[in-house]
């Protein structure tokens, strides 16, 4: 191949000539050129090899409808797999290689597998992993073989833009009809989007000229229309992925995705040229005649010297005269037909009725003529008659397959035309319009009248007007054969090339039973390669059809899926939105040192780094200032609800297992949350503030959750509550340890002494100047009060406090220290040691439910589950041996063997000098009083049944009557 | 100008309330109580109230006072004859959008088309951008349409920071 004189409509820049390296190999072509037709005009004619068989591959479809030209491209200092280089955009620079090669495409190792091809017969895989003990040897031997391309793991994360977008009417496709259509929309006053995956449009109408200047001209000024309409937003290079409820259709642009919501979408997608079966049809030089012609008249690439052009419709002659036009010698035309009324480029013999039965094998593996035969009536072809004819080239002009991607996704149904040889759409859900080739309409007459019909007809729907049915323009001559497909004894004709499939195969899987045509795909794998059937589907159809003797329309076909092409991983992610929470006292934190975890959204401070301590050292000082003194934690990140009215108080009840009608004003009760099954979904504290108004903390993560579920709930019952969430609105932080009444009563006229302000009770008052919320709670195992404010009075808060307790040490605590200290509390977090199976009776806190109240959610559940051996109990354990392993949250419980349940919690306890933890067990190894835990490296380690608390079992230090406010410990 | 800017606001006080007896109640303390909801109405000295559902309203106005009068009117919440109404503490975190590119940052963050609304509605959108839920008001303002956005303070660094680098990006815009 080499590179024409200028052609008129050219994509390439002579100006701008580039270099690239493939295979080893320096190499040039133009601002412009795809990767391929830039190696086809340097003279490159094979350009991979083939997924299974390891054959030598080049242009096929030149469409990014086959993989045959997959490559491995370097640039920038990063490698990218699977690159189609037909499509992609040669940039200067780049180090190409192709994938599916040991060594290189010329001296391919693994070449010698298509001489054992007999070897590998359909369903190989499937066979071939049914035996247990050979698996992992067949797993490492594919892994190897498989090719594709190299993942490079130091490739840089790639932030693409998300964007939404919006328009009256998708149109997809900027071929003739898509333009005609986008202009009788626009015209009617919509705005039009129009997506082409080509960057520039015109589509078949700029290259399957059948070399006349007139179709150029007309297309050019169609084409000039549709840039200049203001009503027209034109997004080349972009493909229109997949279809979505409501007209809502991503479109993958070089850069990002759009996720475009349409009010009307026009399918003018086009048609995918299909591919004859014969002997030899996966050489190199063996192309559908698209390719050619997309290669002459868009990067001036001569595709050939001499030419055979296979012919199964009309369009046949039209390359040929476009061949002829580009300077090929077209020897002869293989018609498959009997008659056409096409003119004939001079001096090319028209074959009529005949076969061609195979495609010769010349040096490198490359074309050097092919084999043809007249065929007999009733089928198959008269061999002694047959002929030889040199060419280098062999265009296949045979049919297509109409692009109803879209059109499947929304729903809409298709019928087979048998005139037409292909499907067409039948039914189209509201709103969805097609047109062009997809419709079945192939003049370019016809093509221009069934796109402004189309676009009439989605102007009609918008406006409300019914929109009038037209009959598709006829067709006067079949734009597909019935059956381009040769059978031959020595094989290797394929009918999908990514996966290196035979007609043979399909025979074979049909033998084996998977003659329907879902099946036979997943069997066959038929469309399961990167093209996902693009090239191989109709003829599989057909196929099947011959072999079950059924008609085509019988056999129907498979479900296409989005995303219509492959769509980078890059482009999925976007921007990568990942919220991230931070409570009013983020700024505190971080001048104290913390060191951040995540929980759910939250940033939380873990700990607080000091200068010479280590995070364990760091930790257990935090918990002995609780312990001995005072702490500070922020837990703004407790959910925060309002519940006022009349009902609220019955509200409540139905809500939680717990009792809260008789909650005394001024007072707080725990409160446990089931769902419908009885499984705990959250907890908090309830305060009564008012005999009409609630206020109570949900768990970290369950805010959102609950706050939503509740207004579920009171939507059903209708009770006259008003449920309010001010999660974020509020600042809450818990001044906890032996010393926090005395710092605090240092802030605040609230009389804080037990008699007035006992534990569990809830006030507002000022602190430190501020209205505040205050709930004397227990959460650490000390004497504690939360204090709730105004999220913008919570910095003022945070340092009145601090400056407060500066001299009896107050020390601020992280998450790490409060979950250590609620271990040794027993106290149970919801989600870490309860889990989306857990009730309360597996929990221990049956004491927090109460099932002789008339009703809340999930009692009906726990009745039964009441009735039930549990499967599993929430334990407490110690270890047996503290230095004999240290467990870790979700490392198992084994039992003779078997795994017999998990641990929530585990830590060392620096108050009780021991480790402590939480697992969720098997019964019965709680009445065996002992069970192991298998560690980290396998090693296992013996806990003994130790029920919580672990620490001051009376609770005595919490409710801490006054005067017992002293440090240490009360194990 | 800026063909994009963001700003925060921190200007406004903001209150709001809701119950079944809301909308009535909402007349009675002399505000335009806005009839369709999603929509707000202006209030004097550059204050608004919007509807955001049949019986939530939301107030926000520059002067302290004005949102401070309606808190201790309401108390912990009334009964009316209409129903209950009930405070809701709002301490949002606002910031406003404008310039010639600002619709095209929100098609970054947000799948409403601002470019259909009629701002002679006073269309109030409840929405998300980028996963945080929102309260915008466009409204016309001597910069041209103002997308003043308010959200949970908890989540407004996070929100701020990602508007903050796709307007550097579309325009590099200063706040």
């Amino acid at each position: 191949m080499k590179r024409l004189p200028p052609q008129p409509d050219e994509w390439i820049d002579r100006g701008r000539p580039l270099e690239f390296r493939f295979e080893g190999e320096s190499r040039r072509g133009f601002a412009g050129d795809t990767i391929t037709s830039a190696l086809l005009a340097d003279g490159v004619t094979v350009l991979g090899r083939s997924f299974k068989y390891h054959r030598r591959r080049s242009v096929l479809s030149f469409a990014n409808h086959d993989v045959n030209a997959m490559m491995q491209v370097e640039r920038d200092g990063h490698s990218a797999p699977n690159v189609r280089a037909d499509v992609t955009p040669l940039r200067g620079g780049e180090v190409v290689t192709a994938v599916n090669t040991f060594g290189g495409i010329r001296r391919d190792r693994a070449r010698w597998l298509n001489r054992i091809t007999r070897f590998l017969p359909v369903g190989f895989y499937y066979k071939a992993f049914h035996s247990k003990r050979l698996f992992p040897m067949w797993e490492r031997m594919f892994r190897k073989l498989t090719g594709l391309g190299r993942v490079d793991l130091s490739a840089p994360r790639v932030r693409t833009p998300k964007r939404y977008g919006f328009c009256d009417v998708l149109v997809v496709g900027a071929g003739p009809s898509g333009l005609g259509a986008a202009l009788a929309a626009a015209d009617a006053g919509r705005q039009v989007a129009l997506v082409d995956e080509n960057p520039r449009l015109g589509g078949s109408g700029l290259y399957a000229l059948g070399a006349d200047p007139a179709q150029r001209e007309r297309m050019r000024s169609l084409v000039a229309r549709v840039a200049a309409h203001p009503g027209i937003v034109v997004h080349a290079s972009s493909v229109a992925s997949g279809w979505y409820a409501d007209h809502w259709v991503p479109i993958v642009t070089p850069t990002h995705i759009i996720k475009m919501r349409a009010r009307a979408v026009i399918v003018a997608a086009g048609a995918v040229e299909q591919p004859a079966v014969f002997r030899g049809n996966d050489r190199p030089g063996v192309m559908l005649a698209s390719a050619a012609q997309r290669l002459i008249y868009r990067y001036a690439v001569k595709p050939c010297e001499r030419a055979v052009v296979l012919a199964g419709n009309d369009d046949a002659y039209r390359a040929a005269r476009d061949l002829k036009a580009a300077g090929v010698e077209v020897v002869a035309i293989i018609d498959m037909r009997y008659t056409s009324g096409e003119r004939v480029p001079p001096g090319t013999k028209v074959h009529g009725g005949y076969a061609l039965t195979e495609a010769l094998r010349g040096i490198d593996g490359r074309l050097r003529g092919v084999k043809v035969a007249p065929l007999v009536r009733g089928g198959g072809w008269d061999r002694s008659l047959g002929e030889e004819i040199a060419c280098d080239g062999l265009f296949m002009s045979v049919g297509y397959a109409p692009n109803l991607a879209l059109v499947y996704q929304a729903g809409g149904s298709v019928e087979f035309d048998a005139h037409l040889q292909q499907f067409v759409p039948d039914q189209l859900p509201d709103g969805m319009f097609a047109c062009g080739r997809a419709n079945g309409v192939y003049t370019l007459a016809n093509k221009l009248a069934d796109g402004a019909r189309a676009g009439s007809a989605a102007d009609s729907f918008l406006a409300g007007v019914p929109v009038a049915v037209v009959e598709r323009p006829a067709e006067q001559h079949a734009p597909s054969h019935p059956y381009p497909v040769f059978t031959h004894f020595l094989h290797k004709n394929f009918v999908d090339f990514d996966e290196d499939l035979q007609l043979k195969d399909f025979y074979h899987s049909a033998q084996e039973g998977f003659d329907n045509i879902e099946l036979l795909k997943r069997f066959s794998t038929v469309g399961m390669g990167p093209s996902q059937g693009k090239h191989s589907n109709m003829n599989a159809i057909r196929i099947l059809a011959k072999i079950r003797h059924e008609p085509v329309e019988r056999v129907g076909s498979t479900t296409s899926r989005p995303m219509y092409h492959p769509v980078p991983m890059s482009h999925l992610a976007g921007r990568a939105f990942q919220v991230a929470r931070e409570t009013p006292l983020h700024a505190c934190h971080a001048a104290a040192g913390a060191v951040w975890m995540p929980a759910g959204q939250w940033q939380r401070p873990e700990y607080y780094a000091a200068a010479g301590i280590d995070r364990q050292s760091a930790i257990h000082a935090e918990v002995e200032a609780v312990r001995e003194g005072v702490g500070l934690i922020d837990v703004g990140t407790l959910g925060k609800i309002e519940v006022y009215g009349p009902d609220a108080a019955q509200f409540l009840e139905r809500v939680y297992t717990g009792r809260f009608a008789n909650l005394k004003t001024g007072m707080t009760r725990y409160g446990l949350m089931t769902d419908e099954a009885g499984v705990i979904i959250d907890d908090g504290v309830i305060a009564r503030l008012a005999a009409d108004h609630f206020y109570f903390t949900t768990t970290t993560g369950g805010s959102a959750t609950v706050y939503r579920e509740l207004t579920r709930l009171n939507t059903m019952w209708g009770l006259n509550v008003g449920i309010v969430n001010l999660t974020g609105h509020l600042a809450a932080v818990n001044l906890a340890g032996p010393v926090s009444r005395r710092l605090l009563q240092a802030l605040t006229a609230l009389d804080l002494a037990d008699s007035a302000f006992p534990y569990l009770g809830a006030r507002e008052a000022e602190v430190a100047g501020l209205p505040a919320r205050l709930l004397r709670v227990g959460f650490v195992g000390e004497l504690g009060y939360e204090i709730h404010v105004p999220a913008d009075r919570a910095a003022a808060l945070w340092d009145a406090l601090l400056s407060a307790g500066k001299q009896s040490g107050i020390r601020p605590f992280g998450v790490e220290a409060q979950r250590l200290l609620r271990l040794e509390k027993g106290h149970v977090i919801v989600g870490q040691d309860t889990d989306g199976l857990t009730n309360p009776w597996q929990a221990g806190m049956a004491w927090a439910v109460k099932m002789d109240k008339p009703f809340f959610v999930g009692q009906r559940s726990l009745r039964i589950l009441e009735k039930q051996a549990p499967t599993q109990v929430l334990a407490g354990f110690t270890l047996a041996d503290d230095g004999a392993g240290m467990p870790k949250e979700c490392h198992l419980v084994i039992a003779r063997g078997e795994i017999a349940g998990r641990v929530t919690s585990v830590a060392r306890s620096p108050t009780l000098g021991r480790v402590i933890g939480l697992a969720l067990v098997a019964p019965a190894l709680v009445a065996e009083g002992r069970f192991r835990i298998r560690v980290d490296r396998g090693k296992e380690v013996e806990a003994i049944v130790t029920p919580p608390p672990f620490y001051d079992k009376q609770g005595a230090r919490q409710r801490s009557a006054d005067g017992v406010v002293s440090g240490g410990a009360a194990a | 100008m800026s063909a994009v800017t963001l700003e925060p606001d921190r200007t406004r006080h903001r209150f709001g309330f809701k119950g079944a007896g809301a909308p009535a109640w909402c007349a009675r303390q002399g505000m335009p109580l806005p009839v369709v909801h999603n929509t707000h109405s202006p209030m004097d000295d550059d204050g608004l109230v919007a509807r955001l559902g049949l019986t939530e309203f939301y107030v926000e106005h520059p002067e302290g006072a004005a949102i401070e009068r309606l808190r201790n009117a309401l108390g912990r919440g009334v009964q009316t004859a209409e129903g209950g109404v009930y405070p809701v503490l709002r301490a949002d975190a606002g910031m406003v959008l404008f310039g010639r590119l600002a619709p095209d940052v929100l098609l970054q963050v947000c799948n409403v088309n601002f470019a259909a609304l009629d701002l002679g509605a006073r269309p109030v959108v409840m929405t998300g951008f980028a996963g945080v839920s929102v309260l915008v008001f466009p409204v016309q303002g001597a910069r041209g349409v103002e997308y003043r956005i308010n959200c949970d303070p908890t989540f407004a660094p996070w929100l701020w920071r990602t508007l903050r680098e796709i307007v550097d990006e579309s325009a590099g815009g200063k706040a």
